[in-house]
């Protein structure tokens, strides 16, 4: 090849290189928020309601600043669900910046890296953030990129905080600086599981087969173990007469999945899948003109985003969806004081929070706590190793009851020895007139859930 | 054990599918089997005019068959551009069918990256009666989206053999292909022939992302990945430069799919296609429908 043919090789590459550079946003680049930075949203909350409004913006005065590090998939395969989890981090360090939070005095400099939704990438990552002096770790979405990303936090003493990734052996492994806020796949699939008994009690409908269909990486392995685990608990009469794993990425048809269902017809199907996977599923269902008893999203998946019912339209109806948040929460007496932050976020994006940007505002808050305890302990911030270790001790006393944590009707408790928060619970909702209805705890519920579905032709 | 009928409907919905990447694959296999250069942007293309299918009939409510003429139209024009950026300054040059592979690798990643800066990383689909609306014959159903996608596969598949085989062009492009020296002295342009080429292939891309989007809801930067890999299965399998293998290479890796899910597991899907696929390379390195080298 002569040379004009590996300069112009060479430079077509750069300029595609550079574009991506700058393509998911901050996301790939090193970013700080402020409270200097987004002006917009001081405004936003001025205009807040007299009866949700948060406490007032103080002036800052000297504030410490300490860096975190936000660890997300912002290009790759997980982008979208990353730029999600990003959205909730930003509004909670905003949040804390802007003195929303009297309790938390010091300012959030949030330093954003991009794991591509790769383990390697993820771990090179974390290493860059510890050089660039952070003093604490959130994320990283997909459970297999949070595992070996927070090893690599334990092995350098990096504190790491998990709002979101459900994998069991996170917080299996007695790891000292890891911590995860949220419920793990065990609790999401007990939680499935005594929801969808309660509601087939209350509807007098006797489960006696169920099938547990779910993409194959740790996400679905993991919640599906739960299931398993749990499943006669529940439904001691229930037998698994189908379970099939599949690449979620890569599958471009699941009539397969679906004809071997159709031919055993279980009670229930339970999915723990992505957005893709879960809209194929729904829609081939349909093509193959068979529905379960109740079909149902576990884990939180690709069922309980809002693009799954944009995208399927009247076809999501009855689908069960687990659910970490709803809109639905604030309008509870107990959490209606916490609609503020949804209104920030809606006069921000449009539109509601949904359960990932939620959960990752709240993982956001509690090292926010945590960071402060340390600094009210007299750590000194700019000794950087002994401000980790004092921030992983604060963590490890994190206590806040339920009602008290932004949002969420649960409360966190990280002094359990595992660091696994036990308080987390998952709802169940399901989808009804092309809504997120919450079904269950059933004594929460603004609505009944509908068991059995109708068939498709009686829609 | 599934019932026959189940396993009939099964067959019948992979042969589909194989189609449909027979379809995919076509662009490609014009671009390499029959332009000897490598558009590793194929992916990319299809994900543009899944895009494609989404504006328009989201902003104009137009039917995305008439997308997907559209798609046609602006994706045969992004690819003569690409060529002219990419492909013409490089291909004639010593080891030019390589250099297309770096040249087209930075296409792919600015296209990419674009449609992240653009339309972000959110999955997108939009609702149409196609994909809402089934045919059954012998109790086998199967969406009216995928029928018309089959259907206009083999369509475009004896078109374009047709096209290459009886009219001037495409003879040309296929002198082109065979001997460019020899078809340089006879009089043909063969840049020319090749900006056709490479800008047809690109359309059909385009097209194939529209119908592909018309039942399989997944419109994002990335969406050309899966069918990418599909396509450069079906064009080796096929063997470079047969038009007509296309399609009977990806009826052939849609139903040993299908097999692979219904003997074994999804788990087994790829893997029985792969040793389908490496065997039958073993045996015919020219691919089942490619024609041997032949020693001088």
């Amino acid at each position: 090849m002569d040379t004009k043919a590996w300069i112009l090789a060479i430079v077509l590459l750069i300029v595609g290189l550079v574009i991506g550079y700058f393509a998911a946003g901050p996301g790939q680049v090193k970013t700080v928020t402020t409270t200097k930075s987004v002006v917009k949203t001081v405004t936003v909350t001025k205009t807040v309601g007299a009866a949700t409004q948060p406490p007032k913006t103080t002036a800052p005065a000297k504030k410490v600043e300490v860096k975190v590090g936000v660890l997300l998939p912002l290009s790759g395969g997980s982008a979208f669900s990353g730029q999600e989890d990003l959205r909730g981090i930003q509004l909670a360090a905003l949040h804390i910046n802007q003195s929303k939070y009297p309790n938390i005095k010091f300012i959030m400099k949030l330093v954003i890296a991009d794991t591509q939704t790769k383990q390697d990438v993820a771990v090179t990552e974390l290493r860059r953030l510890a050089q660039e002096g952070v003093v604490a770790i959130i994320g990283a979405y997909n459970s297999a990129v949070t595992y070996p990303s927070a090893a690599e936090a334990e092995r350098i003493g990096l504190p790491y905080v998990v709002p979101e990734s459900v994998s069991d052996k996170i917080t299996a492994q007695g790891w000292k600086y890891v911590f995860r806020t949220c419920a793990n796949a065990s609790k999401y699939a007990y939680d499935t599981l005594w929801a969808m008994a309660d509601i087939a009690k209350a509807n007098g409908v006797d489960v006696k087969s169920v099938a547990l269909i779910y993409e194959n990486s740790d996400f679905g392995v993991t919640t599906t173990e739960g299931l398993k685990k749990y499943l006669n608990k529940f439904f001691p009469n229930a037998k698994i007469v189908h379970e099939e794993s599949y690449p979620a990425e890569e599958v471009t048809s699941m009539d397969d999945m679906v004809a071997k269902l159709k031919a055993e017809n279980p009670d229930i199907v339970f999915h723990v899948a992505y957005l893709k996977d879960a809209v194929l599923f729904v829609q081939t269902m349909k093509k193959l003109n068979w529905y379960p008893k109740a079909y149902v999203g576990a884990g939180a998946g690709g069922q309980t985003r809002v693009e799954f019912i944009q995208q399927l339209g009247p076809d999501a109806n009855y689908v069960y969806t687990q659910t970490e948040w709803q809109p639905d929460f604030l309008n509870s007496k107990a959490l209606k004081k916490w609609a503020w932050i949804n209104d920030d976020f809606k006069k921000l994006y449009g539109r509601d929070m949904v359960g990932s940007s939620a959960l990752n505002y709240v993982g956001t808050y509690v090292l926010g706590v945590a960071i402060q305890k340390a600094l009210d302990s007299g750590a000194n911030p700019n000794d950087i190793k002994a401000f980790r270790k004092a921030v992983r001790d604060a963590l490890e006393t994190i206590k806040i009851p339920a009602g008290e944590l932004p949002l969420m009707p649960w409360g966190v408790d990280l002094t359990v020895p595992n660091h696994q928060n036990p308080e987390a619970a998952v709802a169940m909702a399901q989808i009804l007139n092309e809504k997120f209805r919450v079904v269950w705890p059933i004594e929460f519920a603004p609505v009944k859930a509908v068991f059995p579905a109708p068939p498709w032709g009686k829609r | 054990m599934i019932e026959f009928s189940a396993y009939t409907q099964l067959l019948v919905s992979y042969a589909i599918l194989g189609g449909v990447y027979g379809l995919t694959a076509l662009g490609l296999s014009l671009i390499w089997g029959v332009m000897k250069a490598v558009n590793w942007a194929h992916g990319d293309f299809l994900m543009v005019g899944m895009y494609t299918a989404f504006w328009t009939v989201t902003l104009f409510g137009i039917d995305p068959y008439i997308a997907a003429i559209v798609a046609f139209i602006l994706l045969g024009l992004l690819g003569m551009v690409t060529h002219v950026i990419a492909i013409e300054p490089v291909v004639e040059k010593p080891g030019g069918h390589e250099a297309t592979l770096l040249t087209t690798l930075g296409i792919s990643v600015i296209l990419e990256s674009l449609a992240l800066i653009l339309w972000s990383p959110s999955p997108r689909s939009y609702q149409n009666v196609y994909k809402n609306t089934f045919i059954e014959i012998l109790g086998i159903r199967t969406s009216v989206a995928e029928a018309i996608a089959f259907v206009v596969s083999i369509v475009s598949i004896v078109a374009v053999d047709q096209f290459l085989k009886r009219v001037r062009i495409g003879k040309a492009i296929r002198a082109v292909s065979q001997n460019p020296i020899g078809a340089r002295v006879v009089g043909i342009d063969v840049p020319k022939i090749r900006l056709m080429t490479f800008g047809l292939g690109v359309a059909l891309a385009g097209m194939a992302g529209v119908l592909v989007s018309t039942f399989y809801p997944n419109i994002r930067p990335l969406a050309g990945y899966v069918w990418d890999i599909a396509s450069y299965v079906v064009v080796i399998f096929a063997g470079l430069g047969t038009i007509y293998g296309v399609i009977f290479a990806g009826i052939i890796i849609g139903v040993t799919e299908g097999l692979g899910t219904i003997i074994f597991s999804n788990a087994f899907r790829q893997i029985l296609v792969y040793v389908v696929f490496l065997t039958v390379l073993l045996l015919r390195p020219q691919g089942l429908f490619g024609k041997a080298l032949r020693r001088v």
